[in-house]
């Protein structure tokens, strides 16, 4: 590299210091602390079950198994685990009851009820042709 | 403000202060936003890129070791989050050649720039850097408006020495002659 070059290498970087450095928005930082502040709160977990209820429900888990292991007599093990013992539900059908009430009107009302039906069919049929023709 | 020492922010923040990252933010925006503004041309997407790097910072802090400076592990950062969206943007980072031509710098054009005012001299390289190519113009920012060494350079942007070289021989050319045609232009203008 001759002294020439080495002059120009100066120069130029006297200009690129010269020309700074640019200036990023006035809230710059301000934006990243705000979403590493949001992004920490919203990672905080809470457990569903408290570690009070949690020991709760092992201890019981475990005074279970503790009572099953330790303190149910191997000889009624065959009769406690049978099928047997269990209660499966069940339908009784000679005890079962349908009841549909028988539905009943008087003459007058159902002859009224025909009455009025065939007239609207009429009344149907002589507006449909009107509608038809306009 | 008086800063301190990089190391004694990065422990406090280690600690869990968020404020002590606050002020490693104020301290280095400036260089940040540069670097990122000298590889994506692009204000908006350069701040994005620069925000996204020091939050990665943030969570990648406790595997600072502190065997490197902080600044060459952030700009390492920087440089890495912007070349990735400068390939998703238009798949073209530029590549770097090896065959450099030789530099013919005429003196009138370094006396001419020389005697312009601060301001305008100022506002001329950053126009010829904006113009650059993004590597070019990202190797020559670091080299001389952070004064990071070749090595360091090469830490930041994985390449080799020739090539951080060969980016700065090239960067300093293309940047004479880009200067030289603004200036043709602004005088054939001024005619």
């Amino acid at each position: 590299m001759n002294k020439e070059e080495l002059n120009h290498q100066d120069q130029l970087g006297k200009w690129i210091k010269e020309s700074a450095h640019d200036h990023p928005s006035v809230n710059f930082s301000e934006t990243i602390i705000n979403a590493i502040a949001s992004q920490q709160q919203q990672t905080i977990y809470q457990p569903v079950i408290s570690p009070i209820g949690l020991g709760m429900i092992s201890t019981c888990l475990l005074s279970i198994c503790m009572y099953v292991l330790f303190f149910l007599p191997s000889d009624q093990s065959e009769e406690l685990w049978s099928l047997k013992n269990i209660q499966f539900p069940k339908i009784h059908f000679a005890e079962l009851l349908f009841f549909l009430p028988n539905p009943s009107s008087n003459l007058i009302l159902n002859s009224s009820l025909l009455a009025f039906s065939i007239l609207a069919f009429i009344s149907m049929l002589f507006w449909s042709r009107r509608i038809n023709k306009a | 403000m008086p800063y301190q020492d990089d190391l004694f922010y990065i422990e406090e923040t280690k600690k869990g202060d968020l404020n002590a990252f606050g002020i490693l933010i104020q301290k280095h925006e400036k260089y940040a936003f540069t670097l990122a503004l000298r590889i994506l041309k692009h204000r908006e997407e350069a701040e994005e890129v620069a925000q996204d790097a020091f939050m990665k910072a943030y969570y990648g802090i406790h595997s600072f070791e502190g065997n490197s400076k902080f600044t060459t592990w952030l700009y390492k950062i920087i440089f890495n989050e912007a070349v990735g969206r400068q390939r998703k943007k238009k798949n073209n980072w530029d590549l770097i050649e090896n065959e450099v031509a030789e530099t013919i710098i005429s003196q009138d054009l370094l006396g001419g720039i020389e005697n312009l005012l601060a301001q305008e001299r100022k506002e001329l390289i950053q126009k010829g850097l904006e113009r650059l190519k993004s590597n070019e113009s990202a190797v020559l920012t670091l080299f001389y408006l952070e004064e990071q060494s070749i090595k360091e350079i090469q830490e930041i942007t994985s390449y080799s020495e020739s090539q951080v070289k060969i980016l700065l021989h090239r960067g300093r050319k293309n940047l004479f002659d880009i200067l030289q045609k603004i200036t043709n232009n602004e005088l054939i203008n001024l005619l």
